[in-house]
């Protein structure tokens, strides 16, 4: 059995004390960013990505990885004991984890939430490890009409599953892949956009804009905000164990949860936050008593926990077989990979197993080690909690100039990300969304080399990205997500999906 | 709502959200434009430095466009979260990173840190000096040890004369 030795391979990487150990740092640093809120997870694995740099390829993955899916864990605990979603993809679980909470379950919510993520990331794990052979075989037969296709039909689809504006989240790809194209034209070897600034002839890091939007930017919406007044639960939380009556209600949510949950995030775009959403929207609507959500209803606690750790878990998925990111935690991997001298793609798995293998079976044990982590650990994340933001910015600000530093030794790209922090900032303020402009970013540059390589083998005719069967059908697909966006019908039901904040 | 002057309601109009992006994103896109009219575009086959950047910018003028129609036309709703632009923070959170960029090569890793620390808490109204002055002194004892000995990245600790 190929898919028995492949894991064989995969747990003989995963559990070398080395790589052990980074799973477990991974997952207490996404713990403690996840718990933390202010702090998101694309600014976390941006600033501690040149941590990674003197580690082995596999290590520093795993690594990042456990950073990813640590903070869905850690989100839902703030979520619960404080009303306020330490992750985006935990604001649902505010909703009726808080209420459960404030009626003395407080322990059965985080353990419910804890048990559905596990369950969630052992099955949506399984999933990649049996659906990314098969992609990735499909990825090698894919050619330059093919791939672009392919990041077109993902970049538009980033937006449809995205909130906010249509037109201002593809204007916001255009500017991303406008910031790609700044540096050296790799096929001519002129210059585009450098101002003749030595520095940017390698065109802009990725590290200093993903710093700068999601890290300084946001530090300075939050402190715009003023201090939101914090009350931690107070009582202690002493029984873990849901009873039996919840547990009965939960089994059912998380199964739902983690279908849902595995299929958006493969999806571009999706991932933790609208699985999550969308969890909480099915479980409402087939609830006998819909009246009890919003006051502690225990599905509206398993299902999105469920779902949001699954849809993390599988956004993996397309970023691992195709090389293609999914969102913007996705580009950062893609870019660690780059680092590493790993270039993403159907290939990864080919040439390096060990590292694909390593990677997918140590999901699985980071999950385990976050259950762990998670439950009995549950006082000291709550202390954490009562860190103030006035303090915890100042550590923030440094980590993020000691990242961007580091990855270059480039005092440039540390100015580079201040200048994107006001930039990002801007954009918070005029309600543009962020992460698509790192996508086009990221997917830029690979996407004007697949069209004009495209466009040499079609001898100049489009009509190559017609002919072609696999191009043509992603073509079709991003057509009719684009005539469906323009629906009225569907521009209201996606309003519908955001606004149970 | 009193009845608002001309200039006032121009103003008014210029600073909604929709307005505002359409205008940036328009204005990116005819900067990209005439930044980039000497790139030779070539042909469909083999195309030249300038044929994609161009394509991006028309097609990123006229979603600028779009979005500026759509919130001239867009009837105006008092937005409920209108908070002043937050300036203070803005300029000190900024600052502090530009000077860490600055001052890194120059100054080391500690003194880099407090200056970081000094200008980043300005932020915040009513900081106690003594407790950021304990924040700076605990982040660079603890970025030293993590980062210089620890991880082994290379940046100067102390002040290079």
């Amino acid at each position: 059995m190929d898919f028995l030795s492949n894991l064989a391979l995969g747990f003989e990487v995963a559990l070398t004390p080395i790589n052990l150990l980074f799973a477990l740092v991974g997952c207490l640093v996404g713990t403690l960013i996840g718990v933390l809120p202010g702090i998101g997870p694309v600014a976390t694995v941006a600033m501690l990505l040149p941590l990674t740099f003197q580690l082995e390829p596999v290590s520093g993955l795993i690594m990042l990885a456990g950073i990813f899916y640590g903070a869905q864990y850690g989100g839902s605990t703030t979520a619960i004991l404080v009303n306020l979603p330490g992750e985006s993809s935990s604001v649902v679980t505010c909703l009726d984890g808080y209420q459960m909470a404030r009626k003395g379950r407080a322990g059965a919510a985080l353990a419910i939430a804890a048990l559905g993520s596990f369950f969630a990331g052992t099955v949506s794990t399984a999933l990649i490890a049996l659906a990314a052979p098969p992609l990735a075989k499909l990825g090698q037969s894919f050619g330059a009409p093919e791939y672009f296709s392919l990041m077109l039909f993902g970049l538009i689809a980033a937006v449809a599953l995205a909130s906010g504006s249509v037109p201002k989240a593809i204007a916001m790809i255009f500017l991303g892949l406008l910031l790609g194209l700044v540096g050296t034209d790799a096929n001519t070897g002129s210059e585009r956009y450098t101002f003749g600034v030595a520095a940017l002839s390698d065109g802009i890091g990725f590290v200093p804009l993903a710093i700068g939007l999601f890290g300084i930017g946001e530090i300075i919406a939050n402190l715009a905000k003023g201090e939101e007044s914090r009350s931690v639960l107070n009582q202690p939380i002493d029984k873990l164990w849901p009873n039996k009556q919840e547990f009965r209600r939960s089994v059912p949510a998380v199964l739902r949860g983690t279908a849902l949950g595995s299929v958006l995030g493969v999806l571009p775009g999706g991932g933790a936050i609208l699985s999550s959403f969308a969890s909480y929207m099915v479980e409402k609507k087939i609830s006998k008593n819909p009246g009890e959500f919003g006051h502690g209803a225990v599905e509206g606690v398993a299902g999105p926990e469920a779902a949001n750790n699954a849809g993390a878990q599988t956004s993996f998925i397309p970023t691992l077989t195709l090389g293609i990111p999914g969102n913007a935690v996705m580009a950062l991997m893609i870019g660690a990979m780059t680092i590493h001298g790993i270039q993403p793609g159907p290939l990864v798995m080919v040439e390096k197993p060990d590292l694909f293998w390593g990677l997918v079976v140590s999901m699985w044990i980071g999950n385990l080690m976050l259950l762990v982590i998670n439950l009995p650990l549950i006082g000291m994340w709550v202390k954490l909690l009562q860190v103030p933001y006035r303090y915890l910015y100042l550590a923030v600000l440094v980590f993020c100039g000691i990242g961007v530093y580091a990855v270059g030794n480039s005092a440039f790209d540390v100015l580079l990300a201040a200048m994107f922090g006001a930039v990002g900032y801007m954009f918070i303020r005029l309600n543009c969304e962020a992460a698509p402009l790192l996508l086009g970013f990221i997917l830029g540059p690979l996407m004007e080399e697949n069209l004009r390589r495209a466009m040499l083998i079609g001898s100049g005719d489009p009509m190559i990205f017609v002919n072609r069967p696999i191009s043509l059908g992603l073509l079709i697909a991003t057509v009719l997500l684009i005539g469906v966006l323009l629906l009225p019908a569907a521009r209201r039901g996606r309003e519908e999906a955001f606004q149970e904040e | 709502m009193a009845a608002t002057s001309s200039p006032n309601r121009a103003l008014r109009i210029l600073m909604r959200k929709d307005v505002l992006s359409g205008l940036v994103f328009a204005g990116i896109a005819i900067l990209a434009l005439w930044l980039g009219q000497n790139f030779r575009i070539g042909t469909a086959v083999r195309m030249g430095t300038g044929y994609v950047p161009r394509l991006v910018a028309y097609a990123l003028l006229g979603l600028g466009l779009l979005t500026l129609v759509k919130g001239l036309i867009t009837p105006e709703e008092d937005d409920p979260d209108a908070a002043p632009i937050a300036w203070r923070a803005l300029v000190a959170i900024t600052g502090s990173i530009l000077a860490f960029g600055f001052a890194l090569e120059r100054l080391g890793l500690v003194v880099t840190i407090l200056i970081v620390v000094g200008i980043g808490s300005i932020a915040v109204p009513g900081q106690s000096p003594w407790r950021v002055l304990a924040a700076g002194v605990v982040l660079a004892v603890t970025s030293v040890l993590v980062f210089v000995y620890g991880l082994s990245l290379t940046m100067p600790v102390w002040p290079v004369l």
